[in-house]
Order: C-alpha cells, then structure tokens, then sequence
C-alpha cells in the first residue's frame, strides 16, 4: 500500500501554503486555589471554517457572520466535542467562556472547574482529524511553576497528566 | 607603600572571592574540567575553514568559482492528453579546477514514479481517522503514473551517451574527462504524464475547471537540470525527497514552448515573438504596457479570456523566451488567462510587474496582484540590489504557493460568488509578496535549498515581513480598520508559541529541511524572527541594513553558504554576532529573562561582617586599608536607620574628606545620588539577548537602559547591576516592547505583579 497523500503532502509543504502547517494551541494552566483549569485554544480560522462547513449545510464565515452568538454555539460544541478530560471513570465538561478573533485565528477561553484536585486525569484533543490527517495540536499545560507539553496527532491525541503534576505550594 | 597596600587589598578580595566557591564544592570529589562552552565562545569549529574559494570575510575569495549551464530548448504542451514533451540541448561549462569524469542531472519528475522511495519516506503509521478522498487516494487507486520517461542522452556528435538513474539522480558518464575551462555540449529527450497538482499537491501541473473543460498549467521541475557541482558539497546530488527544495546552475535560457493556439503564456525569461503570437490588438496593448507606469494594461480581458474558454483549438503556437543568468525555468500556460502587466522603475531599469490569473481569481486578483508585486520590486530592491531582471510575473494557481525565476505561483481564491474574506486577501498578498520575493533569495542570491532551507525561506519571509508592513502604509485601504499590514510572521511575540514548544519536535534552524518536524516555524518564521530582532533589537537598522545588503550584493548571482552569510554579517558591522548564531541558528534554545530580585543598599560607617572576617582571615584591620566606602543593605545586622537619612557623603569619613579635599562639593558637573540599588536579573532560557530595562522612578519618570548581551557572558544564570539615581525606583520591567521573544513575562516585574493573564484579563472583559 503507497501512501501517495501523504508524500504529495509534504512535497507541497515546501513551498508555501495558507499556512504552512496545521497546528493548533491549546494553553492549559490550573489555579489550585478554585480548582480550576483556564483554558484558552488557538486555532487557524481558515481550519475551523473547512471543518464546520463539513457540518453545515451552509457555508460558515466565522469572522462575517451576523450572529456571533450562533456562532459561538457552534464553536462550543465543537470544541466540547474535541478537548475533552476524563479521570477514567468519568468525563468533565468544560464551560465556554467565548472567543476572539486575532489577525487569521481564533482565540477560545474555557473554565474548566473542578470538585476536587483530581488523582489523574487524562487529556484528549481530537480538532480537525477527520478533515486535515496532517493536524497536530499542541498542548502546554502549566501548574505552579511547573510545565508539560504534549503534541497531539491522530493517531496519539489522548494524555495522561499525573497526580503529582497538581499537587504543588502556591 | 600606599600602591602595595593597595594591591593587596585587591588581590586578597580577588582571592576571597576565589576561595569560597572552592570551599562550596569540597564536600563531595573534586569537580572535573570541561571544554569551552561559553555561550560566547567563537565559531571557528562550526563554520568551515576559510580559503581562497570563500574568504574569511564572508566575501567569495579569489579562486570562487561556479559552473555554468545553458540551455536550448523544445518543448510540447499536450493539453488533451496532459502530457509533457522535451528535447534540451545543454552546453556545460566547466569552471571548476577539477576534471570531471561524469555529470549529475536532477530528475525531479522521479518524485511522482509509482515506485518513489519518496512516497514511503514517512513512518507514522496507520491514521485512525481519514478524509474519504485520502482513503480512496491511499488504498484503492493506483498511485499517479509520473516520473520522467528518458528517451536518450546523446553527446554533439548524436551519439548515445551511457547514463545510470538513482531515484531523482541519473549520471552522465563522460568517455573522457571533462577538463578545467573545458565545454560540452550534449543533449536530452524525455516525456512525462503531467499530474493534477490540486488533488495531489505538487508544486507543479494542472488544475482542472469542470465548468468549461478547460485546465490551466503551471509547469516547473519539468526537465532534467544540471545538478550543482562546487567547493562546498563536490557534486550536491542529494535525493530530492520533497521539501529540500533545489540547489542550480546559472545559465542563458532558449525554449521554444509548442501549446495549443488559444493558450496564453507566460515564462521565465523575454518573449521573443511577441508579434507571431498575440494578435494585433494584444500586441498594441502589450507594446502600450510597456511605457505604462501608473496602472497595469489588460493585454487580454476577463470578457476575452472567457470567450478564449469556449473554443479548443487543435493547432498550435510556437512561444519563444530566452532568459539570461537565471537558475530555472517555468512557465504557465491556458486559454483561461487574464493577463495584465505594467512597468515599474527601479533603479535605471523599467521591470513589468505582470499578472496572470483564471476569471476564478476575481475580483481579489485584478485588484491586489500586481500591486503586490510592484511592492515586492521596490522593498527588495531598496535592502538588497536593484532588481536585475527584465520582468517578474505572478501566476494564480489554486493552493500553491511556488517560485521560479521571474516567475511564480500564488493561491488566494475568492468564493463563487465574489465575495472573499479578510484571510483570503491576506493570505494572496502575502504570499504574492513572499514568491516574488523569492527572486531575490534564492534565485539570484543563489543558496543550496536542497541542503539550507532557511537561507532562502528565513531571509525571503523577513523581507516579506518588511514589504507587507510597507504595503499597509502605501496601501491603507487595503488594510482598512487596522492599524498595521496583519503579518503572520516576523513580529518576536508570533514566534513564542513555537519557541515554547515540546523540545522534542523542535529541530534547530540549522538542520536539513527534510529531517525538521515544522518546517514553517523552522525555516520561515524563525530566522525570519531572528534578522528582525537583529534589525530592531540588537544591531539597529542602520548596521544592519548595510550588512545585509553587503551579503546580497557579495552574494548576488553566485552560491553563499551559511557561513558567509554569518561571516559577512559580522565583517559589514564589526558586531560580534557569533554568540547570536550559536543560540538562534545551532540550537533550540529560547529567551527567558527575568528580574529576580532589588536590594537597595546605603553607605555607612562601618563595615559589615563579610569585610571583617576577610580582613581578619588576612590579619588586617580597618586601619590597614585605603580611604575607602563602605556599603550595608537594609537587613544586615549592623544597618542603621540613619543611614537612610540625609546625603550619603554624611555616613563616610573617607568620602566626605575626599569630597573636601578636592573641593568636589563645589563642583556643579558632581551629582550626589540618593539612591542605591543592586539589581538581580536571572536568564532562566538558554539564550542569549541584551538586556533591556525599564525603571520606573518615585516622581513616575521612565528611564530605558539597554545592557549589551555581553552582560551574560560571565555568568548565563544571573547578573546584578547597580543603579545609583538621585529618585527612587518603584518599578522594574524587563523587556518592555515585547521585542525579544520571551517565552514567559511573568518573571519580567519588580514588584512582581502578577498582571492578568490574557485568560483573566477575557474574563474580566466579560463581565463588564
């Protein structure tokens, strides 16, 4: 079997595209005292317009759009459908704060607030898969002064964060 | 006797010093040595050896040499069958000192065989979630059937020449050696099914329109080129695996390009029949284009180009181009474009600036494209040389963003409809900008790609970052509602986010493009970045621009390496920028600096404890030394309040009598400060940058001071720096215009102020 897309992917890639590569941000960082994981996703507005005119029927400029509340809707679906937390026995779902748009991409904030400082949890971020097989998303998570970055692909999306990477002195 | 005491003194605070960072590391073994790896240490292992091909100085030396390859060609365009037909008659000159027993040719074609060693260069494995059209594309269909089909290689004489192929690379044997000084001249001819560079992403094919039936072409990387034979890399037949784009020759172009009658063209080099192949009124408004300096004349319209749409003419038209010095040739080919093109001046020369695009392309293109490249001339030429080619043509070719001499393609599509969004213009703008551009580096500034893609990506997309901020000044309503052109790349904030990243998908800027894991950040953004903080932050625009331009110039129409690069940068400035190279260019290191801590300290009449035990572990005491000043921070035992009080020349005896004794109280050059502050900052980041401060003072004046880089060279981790100042500090920034790419501000206060984050700061906004 002759993987032809992707060589002819990375032929392209050398040249210059829209953007050269599909990359996405993810920013994590837990505040301790609410028990809380701010987090705040950078994505290319172009990619997210392709992915949601996957969806609708009509064609979705982001930026143009009338209603910015529909939008955001929109937006907060998807995202909840791809950044998502488990502790192995259940899922969290995150609040969707609202977004903003910078030059060509978009800048999402989200709360996560949590019960407890959780045992573990495991972080999975699916954005784009089923339309770019080439996306990577990155993610930082920052707890303390402490750091961890993970780069998520399709085929690896799904991470764990230890226990020990929460417990820290403010 | 004063000078010895005085000497002494010195010495044993010297030795003080030394002694107690022994003892700190006398518990445990003996610590063992180590190299040089001062973050300042010079170059000289990485760079190579200067010699009379390449000088010391950056500069070519006196035996620089470089081959040249011309080539007369005929080509075919079978637009019905998408097929590419050659036959090139290639006359190579050796410059070289060295014989040579064979020649390497570039089979880029080979790229698209169906046996590609390409096509399985990855080794990601099985994807759990596929397009549908890549699934059908990966398991169901025959992979595309592409690659160059060899007819014959015959020497002058037609007779056939023996050659072998290796993937992208076929060898020439030569019966006998081919002598320094020597010419050859022999010839190729080939075949290839051209593929469609939409569906499978080439740099190089067609687009098909279902609407009309009609394709347009754009056609690169189509014949077998004279790989690079030089001082650096002997022959550079590095495979061609996809992203390490091309290292060429220059030469002199004759290609006669045979296309269907109704096609327009455009190619590197000058029409030469202009007459034969337009009619007559193109032919007027081409000639009237030519002195037309305002405005860009439609050599052929969107009502005519649609019109051209509906027939397909099965004779054909021969185009003649030739083209002088130039390391490529492409051109583009189609009934369905619109053409337009007017002159520009620069320097003594009129250039066209044309475009060429489907009626798919309006109303974005007709309105930005030629704009662009008239932008793109002028800025470039203005930091590097006066743009030495007759034209400079921007094709619209849907997703591509690709250069050739003179020539390049450019996406930036509107919707059906018309309407496009902000993205899209941007998106075409820049990318117009960035391929034109690509005429400068690498096509006359001709660096090796396949082996540095960073000394054309890196140097074209800062350039790029300057045009784009011109073109926002010198068009504003196309930027209507900002406040400056939108650049993706080039400002130190944009490249944060990837300088921060996972260290093990970060390859440093100086490493083979095939063998990085983000070749946009790695070989476009990130030198891009750098020349910029080089340019605003740590040489200033005027040592800068005349040392860019110094290497442009050295390096115009001849093959640099990034040592001379490097070498002529320093050479042009006397900046020492070795330390700058070494972190931005060999590693993956990234700025973190911060202001750790402020002590504020007074002069007082006794010394502290740490004098006192010095002077006794030398049996000395106070009466032994020089006049000298004594200095006490707040928390130390012995401080006393009334050191705060009043000026300082009241707290020493030795101070004020030196002060009398030369009548320096009188003196109104003499400004006694009431302030003292030992400043410590740390540098968390591997990597080297100036130091830049602002203090903020009691009375709310702002003072920048800029600490040259050199501040770290001593110690990486942390320096301290005294201010002495007649107000006090309430506040310390480091970094404050954002200029140096540091990756974490939060350590950049003094009073740590948290500061919102973006995240709180949104918040908050939302509440409101």
């Amino acid at each position: 079997m002759i993987k032809l897309s992707f060589a002819c992917f990375f032929w392209f890639m050398g040249a210059l595209s829209t953007h050269n590569f599909y990359v996405s941000t993810t920013s994590i960082r837990f505040v301790s005292n609410d028990k809380t994981l701010q987090i705040t996703t950078q994505v290319f507005l172009d990619d997210f317009e392709s992915v949601l005119n996957v969806y609708g029927e009509d064609k979705i400029e982001l930026k143009a759009a009338g209603s910015q509340e529909e939008i955001d809707k929109i937006v907060k679906d998807y995202l909840q459908k791809n950044i998502t937390f488990n502790n192995g026995e259940q899922s969290f779902t995150f609040d969707f704060l609202g977004k903003i748009y910078r030059n060509d991409l978009m800048v999402a904030y989200m709360e996560l607030k949590l019960d407890s400082t959780p045992k573990y949890f495991n972080i999975k971020n699916t954005l784009f898969y089923e339309l770019l097989p080439d996306q990577k998303n990155i993610i930082h998570l920052k707890a303390g002064s402490k750091r961890k970055s993970f780069l998520a692909v399709s085929s690896k999306s799904e991470f764990e964060i230890p226990e020990d990477f929460l417990n820290f002195q403010n | 006797m004063y000078i010895f005491r005085n000497s002494i003194f010195i010495i044993s605070i010297l030795f003080f010093q030394v002694s107690v960072q022994a003892q700190s590391g006398s518990d445990s073994l003996r610590v063992s040595g180590h190299t040089n790896t001062n973050k300042f240490k010079q170059l000289k292992q990485e760079l190579a050896t200067p010699n009379t091909f390449r000088t010391a100085s950056g500069a070519p030396g006196r035996d620089y040499y470089q081959q040249q390859v011309d080539y007369d060609m005929d080509i075919e365009l079978d637009d019905a069958k998408q097929k590419l037909y050659g036959k090139e008659e290639i006359t190579y000159t050796n410059n070289s000192p060295d014989a040579l027993r064979y020649l390497w040719v570039q089979l880029d074609q080979n790229i698209r065989k169906k046996d590609a060693p390409a096509l399985e260069k990855n080794g990601e494995g099985a994807e759990p979630i596929l397009r549908v059209e890549t699934f059908v594309n990966d398991y169901f269909k025959e992979p595309f059937d592409g690659g160059f089909n060899i007819d014959w290689v015959k020497d002058a004489n037609g007779m056939p020449m023996k050659y072998t192929i290796n993937m992208t690379m076929m060898r020439i044997d030569l019966p006998q050696p081919l002598k320094s000084g020597e010419q050859l001249k022999f010839s190729i001819k080939w075949w290839y099914n051209i593929n469609n560079h939409v569906e499978n992403r080439a740099r190089s094919g067609f687009e098909f329109f279902p609407e009309d039936g009609n394709r347009a072409f754009v056609i690169a990387q189509f014949f077998p080129r004279l790989a690079v034979y030089n001082d650096v890399e002997g022959w550079q037949n590095h495979q061609f695996w996809g992203n390490g784009e091309f290292a060429l020759n220059f030469g002199n172009y004759t290609v006669r390009l045979t296309v269907p009658a109704d096609h327009v063209v455009e190619a590197t080099g000058v029409l030469q029949n202009p007459k034969e192949v337009l009619s007559r009124q193109e032919y007027k408004r081409f000639r009237e284009a030519q002195t037309s300096f305002d405005k860009p004349v439609m050599i052929v319209t969107q009502e005519e180009a649609v019109e051209r749409e509906k027939g397909f003419s099965t004779d054909k038209k021969i185009w003649e181009f030739k083209a002088e010095r130039v390391r490529d040739f492409a051109f583009a080919s189609s009934r369905k474009f619109i053409w337009e093109m007017m002159a520009v001046k620069i320097g003594a020369k009129d250039i066209m600036a044309v475009s060429l695009y489907p009626k798919e392309g309006n109303p974005l293109w007709e309105e930005y494209s030629t704009k662009a490249v008239v932008q793109t001339l002028k800025t470039y030429s203005h930091h590097t040389f006066d743009y030495p080619y007759p034209k400079a043509v921007s094709v619209h070719a849907k997703n591509q963003g690709m250069e050739y001499p003179m020539i390049c393609w450019n996406y930036g599509r509107p919707n059906k409809d018309g309407s496009y969004s902000d993205q899209v213009k941007f998106g075409m703008i820049s990318v117009i900008i960035h391929e034109i551009g690509h005429n400068f580096f690498p096509m006359i500034v001709n660096s090796d790609e396949r082996q540095w893609g960073w000394m054309d990506e890196g140097l074209d997309t800062f350039m790029q970052y300057l045009t784009e901020q011109q073109f926002g000044k010198n068009y504003p309503t196309a930027i209507t509602g900002m406040d400056k052109y939108p650049s993706r790349r080039g400002e130190p904030k944009a490249i944060v986010s990837y300088m921060s990243g996972d260290q093990s998908f970060i390859a440093p800027i100086m490493s083979n493009p095939e063998n990085v894991y983000q070749l946009g950040p790695n070989a476009y953004g990130k030198p891009a970045t750098a020349l910029n903080i080089l340019r605003e932050t740590v040489m200033g625009r005027e040592l800068f621009d005349h040392a860019f331009k110094t290497y442009a110039q050295r390096w115009m129409f001849k093959h640099p390496t990034p040592a001379d690069f490097f070498r002529t940068m320093e050479d042009a400035s006397a900046v020492d920028l070795d330390w700058f190279w070494r972190g931005w260019f060999y590693t993956t290191d990234f700025v973190d600096i911060g202001v750790k801590g402020v002590n504020q300290f007074f002069v007082s009449d006794e010394p502290n404890d740490e004098v006192l035990d010095m002077l006794k572990s030398y049996g000395m005491s106070i009466e032994d030394l020089p006049p000298v000043v004594f200095t006490m921070v707040e928390d130390n035992d012995r401080f006393k309040d009334e050191y705060r009080v009043g000026n300082p020349t009241e707290h020493s005896q030795d101070l004020k009598a030196y002060m009398d004794e030369n009548n320096l109280a009188a003196d109104a050059s003499i400004k006694i400060p009431k302030y003292f502050y030992e400043v410590s900052f740390e540098k968390l980041g591997g990597l080297v940058m100036p130091l830049i401060v602002e203090y903020t003072y009691g009375d709310g004046t702002k003072e920048r001071v800029e600490y040259p880089a050199e501040v770290w060279r001593k110690n990486d981790f942390e320096v301290k720096k005294v201010v002495a100042s007649d107000k006090e500090i309430v506040g310390i920034i480091v970094d404050p215009d954002e200029e140096t790419a540091d990756i974490d501000p939060s350590n950049n206060n003094w009073p740590k102020s948290e500061g919102l984050s973006e995240f709180d700061q949104f918040k908050a906004n939302m509440k409101n």
